[in-house]
């Protein structure tokens, strides 16, 4: 960030600069004294260091002076922090219990929100409070999975794709044969094939989405592979892994974190799409996917529309939060940035 | 000197840049009178301050940057009251120009030259007139085919085209002052010459005042008409050219002076230490810290201009008329001691690798020959011949220079011989084994204990993320995995300490070093694999000039010390005469001479190497001084 200059303090400080360097000898005698070799006056404390932050310090600084970040970092925090000690919470109900009146024995379906359902009950009467904060684990999961799984594919081989100039043909081709087919359908057909499970959700979107990670991460390290401090590590023979951890990761790092936050919302709603076409998690397995998509049928009905609220509205925290952070990550981690 | 022959006068000029973390006083208080018609070098190092004040003239500051003090007067007027930015319309580019850094990213790529030209006409000028206006002014800076420069993009122009076309360019709105900042540093020495001699020339028959800012002394001598030179933020010494090289008063303009290369005779004199960060308030005399006969009331006051002649001053107490009396009266008969201004080395013994100097060689102490070496890039009819049969020897503990200009093909021989580019044909033998082709990894494990690189740029061949512990371990952990890992830190901390660096120094991040202490580190991590043959390219051309004397005599002691033999790779002849025993010349791919360092600069035979020689700008440097 660029200082503004008026402020009183920055021109106190220029203020002390002209002052302490426009000393002059107090009296014809002093300056007599001292015209003699050597030193005399207070030895000079050099500042170690010349340029200011490291990178990551400097990163940090610029990421907490923007506001939305505090903000964001603080809901998603608490937000996760809630959604993991909920079920250990007194008073909690579980999430796939159906909880049937005392007195008549019936089901307790579609009771709007009140003291004892803080959210209200479903269709089978599960507690939807007990469910949304279950579903949120559930989506986190799936979202951290496919997030870590995509990137870490997807920077090994974009590193490979990037810096091994023999790669580059195979993996291109590879990209455009793969990139065109529709990544909807390949994420549909493979969760068929592998019939709907947590396991072959996050398995599909990782599919769909890793090689587009590596072409972004390739475009970067292109952008590096030539730079000269690679072609100092080629000459003292460092074997490629090293090149990779040391001089290719610290220099992408910042974007590969970017991408991880970003792919984080896009892996959670993808889990919503699937559901929504009938291939999601089993409906004993709540999520947000089928949360929303149960509350989608009820829609119509004013009385039931809370059923959709709810769910929809933990999950928009959560994909904005993640979104912003990233972006204001993104602007952070680039040292140019005013 | 009569007051109305100045056309600009910088006052006291203080300039502050707002950071991160902090202020840069940029500008400690510049004075500085620019006359009508003269040409005025100022001379600095980078982060002197010089670029600084063509821009505060220019009114050209960037956003972070002000002026918190002084005048610039122009005309009767203070340019820096006029607070406007509308003020200054009227003067940059009509009454000011600038021709910046770097020419050919000065000019917008997708416009052609002339419609740029054109442009820069005031708009007094009538519209039908522009074009034979520019096509004259392209001529006049010595563009031999107008016609076709003026419809040319600024891409088809070489570097030398289109530095002149951007003075013409300056010259469009018939400034009284062109301030030229670097405008020679990304040239080649023989268009180097060329483009000085234009600034000389246009400056005498347009009449405006020529300010060239540049850290190359010998291009100041050769161009201009007075000196200026700048040492962190102040103009520490200004005056004639005779009376800054022959009669120099402030300690920083000596040494400056000692430690270039022409100037270095049999000893080394050089520079210790790098020049003091802006960033924090300099008591006393900037330089004093580097000085080793420093006074004490350096340290604490800074010292004011003293006249020397009328138009020679330096900022230096030496000069106080106080002085002599102080030292008479400290230590009677001491008056008359001089100062020995920069660290003087006795006389190195024998010269270094200046072996038997006829040349005849005995087949053993051959440590790398390179046999009728071709380079080729890219493949077809498309392809182009970089090297095109180059054979040398080089001899056990010889240091050998190639000298060419940029694009001659000395870094492609460089590199076949680290075996980043293959060899299309023709071979280089090391100790009789060949290097080139296929290899077995133990002859690649040996080739990579043997022969080593330094790096032109240190800060583009340093990883900029990573702690120099790790930077300088790097090559000893791949040579040497055997060894624990504490014993490599420990010789890594050895090399660091042998290239004069402190221990303490393994543990920070390249940023914090300057550009001559990066190539420390960049000799460091070579030496630390203990190679017999260092391929040095360009190994102090990115160094700031009172810092290349330093590398270089580093350099030389391992030589010595170790009997290390040099490649070294360069275009500054002057440099290679302090360094080499036999230097190569190399043009367009091809040995055109190779002799003896003394043989080449008293005898050149080929005719390229005498127009090397002659582009030197007069490495003598009083012969420069006087010049008509």
């Amino acid at each position: 960030m660029k200082k503004t200059f008026g402020k009183s303090k920055t021109k106190a400080l220029i203020e002390a600069f002209l002052e302490e360097e426009a000393a002059s000898p107090a009296s014809n005698e002093e300056a007599l004294k001292l015209f003699v070799s050597g030193r005399s006056g207070p030895e000079e404390e050099l500042p170690l260091s010349r340029a200011g932050d490291s990178y990551w310090r400097g990163t940090l600084k610029r990421l907490i002076k923007k506001p939305e970040s505090i903000i964001t970092l603080g809901v998603l925090f608490s937000l996760i922090l809630f959604a993991c000690l909920q079920p250990f919470l007194p008073g909690q109900r579980s999430p796939v219990t159906i909880n049937n009146d005392p007195v008549t024995g019936l089901q307790l379906m579609n009771r709007r929100p009140d003291a004892s359902f803080w959210l209200g009950t479903n269709n089978i009467g599960q507690d939807l409070w007990a469910r949304i904060w279950a579903g949120t684990r559930t989506s986190l999961l799936i979202g951290l999975a496919v997030a870590f799984f995509r990137n870490a594919l997807g920077v090994l081989v974009g590193f490979a794709w990037g810096y091994i100039r023999r790669l580059d043909a195979f993996f291109t081709e590879l990209y455009n044969i793969l990139e065109n087919i529709p990544s909807m359908i390949l994420m549909m057909l493979s969760t068929y094939i592998l019939r709907p499970g947590m396991a072959s959700i996050i398995f599909s979107m990782c599919l769909a989405g890793w090689l587009g990670t590596a072409r972004f991460i390739r475009n970067q390290v292109i952008l590096l592979r030539n730079r000269q401090f690679n072609q100092a590590s080629r000459t003292m023979g460092t074997p490629l892994h090293r090149i990779f951890l040391k001089n290719l990761l610290p220099h992408t790092l910042s974007i590969i974190i970017l991408q991880f936050v970003l792919t984080i919302p896009s892996a959670i709603s993808g889990e919503v799409f699937l559901t929504y076409i009938g291939l999601g998690l089993p409906a004993d397995r709540p999520s947000l996917g089928n949360l929303i998509n149960t509350g989608r049928m009820l829609i119509m009905s004013r009385s039931l529309r809370y059923q959709f609220y709810y769910p929809c509205a933990v999950l928009s925290i959560i994909t904005v939060c993640f979104y912003v952070l990233g972006n204001a990550f993104a602007d952070a981690a680039d040292p140019q940035d005013p | 000197m009569a007051d109305h022959d100045i056309c600009l006068s910088v006052r006291d000029l203080h300039v502050v840049f707002a950071l991160d973390n902090g202020l840069l006083h940029a500008l400690r208080g510049v004075s500085l009178d620019i006359r009508k018609g003269e040409c005025l070098a100022v001379v600095g190092e980078s982060g002197s301050g010089k670029s600084v004040l063509c821009r505060s003239c220019m009114g050209l500051l960037p956003g972070n940057g002000r002026v918190v003090r002084g005048s610039l007067l122009y005309g009767g007027k203070d340019l820096l009251n006029s607070s406007l930015p509308r003020a200054y319309r009227g003067i940059r580019g009509k009454a000011m120009a600038l021709v910046m850094q770097n020419a050919s990213s000065s000019f917008n790529p997708v416009l052609t030259i002339g419609r740029q030209l054109t442009e820069a006409f005031s708009p007094s000028v009538p519209r039908r007139e522009r074009k034979q206006r520019a096509l004259s002014l392209l001529s006049e800076t010595g563009l031999g085919d107008p016609e076709k420069v003026f419809s040319c993009y600024p891409h088809e122009l070489s570097g030398g085209m289109c530095q002149r076309a951007l003075i013409a360019m300056a010259l469009a709105g018939n400034p009284e002052i062109i301030f030229f900042d670097e405008p020679t540093s990304s040239l080649d020495a023989i268009t180097q010459v060329r483009v000085l001699e234009l600034i000389r020339t246009l400056s005498r028959t347009h009449g405006h005042a020529s300010v060239l800012v540049t850290h190359d002394l010998s291009a100041a001598a050769f161009a201009a008409g007075r000196i200026a030179v700048m040492y962190a933020g102040q103009i520490v010494e200004e005056g004639l050219p005779g009376e800054i090289f022959h009669d120099g008063r402030h300690p920083y303009t000596r040494a400056l002076i000692a430690s270039h290369p022409a100037r270095m005779g049999d000893s080394f004199s050089y520079l210790t230490g790098t020049p003091p960060s802006c960033r924090h308030p300099i008591r006393g005399d900037a330089f004093a810290p580097r000085n080793p006969a420093a006074l004490a009331i350096d340290f604490l006051y800074a010292p004011p201009y003293f006249p020397v002649t009328p138009t020679h001053r330096a900022k230096t107490w030496l000069l106080d008329p106080r002085y002599p009396e102080a030292l008479s009266r400290l230590k009677p008969g001491h008056a008359a001691r001089t100062n020995p201004m920069a660290k003087s080395t006795p006389a190195l013994p024998a010269e270094p690798g200046k072996g038997n100097e006829n040349g005849s060689l005995s087949r053993d102490s051959v440590l790398l020959r390179v046999s009728d070496l071709h380079i080729r890039f890219g493949r077809g009819e498309r392809a182009t011949e970089a090297v095109k049969g180059v054979s040398f020897d080089l001899r056990e503990g010889e240091c050998l220079g190639l000298v060419g200009e940029s694009g001659s093909g000395k870094t492609s021989i460089a590199n076949a011989i680290l075996r980043l580019v293959p060899a299309a044909s023709g071979s280089i033998s090391y100790r009789g084994r060949r290097l080139d082709g296929r290899l077995s990894a133990a002859a690649r494990q040996y080739f990579l204990k043997e022969i080593q690189m330094v790096f032109q740029n240190p800060a583009a061949a340093i990883n900029p993320r990573a702690k120099v512990m790790d930077i300088v371990r790097e090559g000893l952990d791949n040579i040497h995995p055997e060894l624990p890992r504490k014993e490599r830190s420990r010789l890594a901390i050895q090399a660091l300490c042998d290239v004069g660096l402190k221990p303490e120094d393994a543990f920070r991040f390249p940023y914090s070093f300057s550009g001559g202490q990066l190539q420390r580190i960049g000799l460091a991590r070579v030496l630390v694999m203990s190679p017999s043959l260092i391929v040095a390219d360009e190994p102090v051309s990115s160094l700031d000039m009172s810092v290349r004397a330093q590398i270089m005599e580093l350099m030389l002691s391992l030589q010595e010390k170790r009997g290390i033999s040099f490649l070294l790779i360069s275009h500054d002849l002057a440099m290679m005469r302090r360094m080499c025993g036999r230097i190569a010349v190399i043009k367009d791919g091809q040995i055109v001479e190779m002799a003896s360092s003394a043989l080449i600069f008293e005898h050149p035979r080929h005719p390229y190497t005498r127009a090397l020689l002659a582009a030197m700008l007069n490495p003598d440097l009083e012969n420069a001084a006087v010049k008509p």
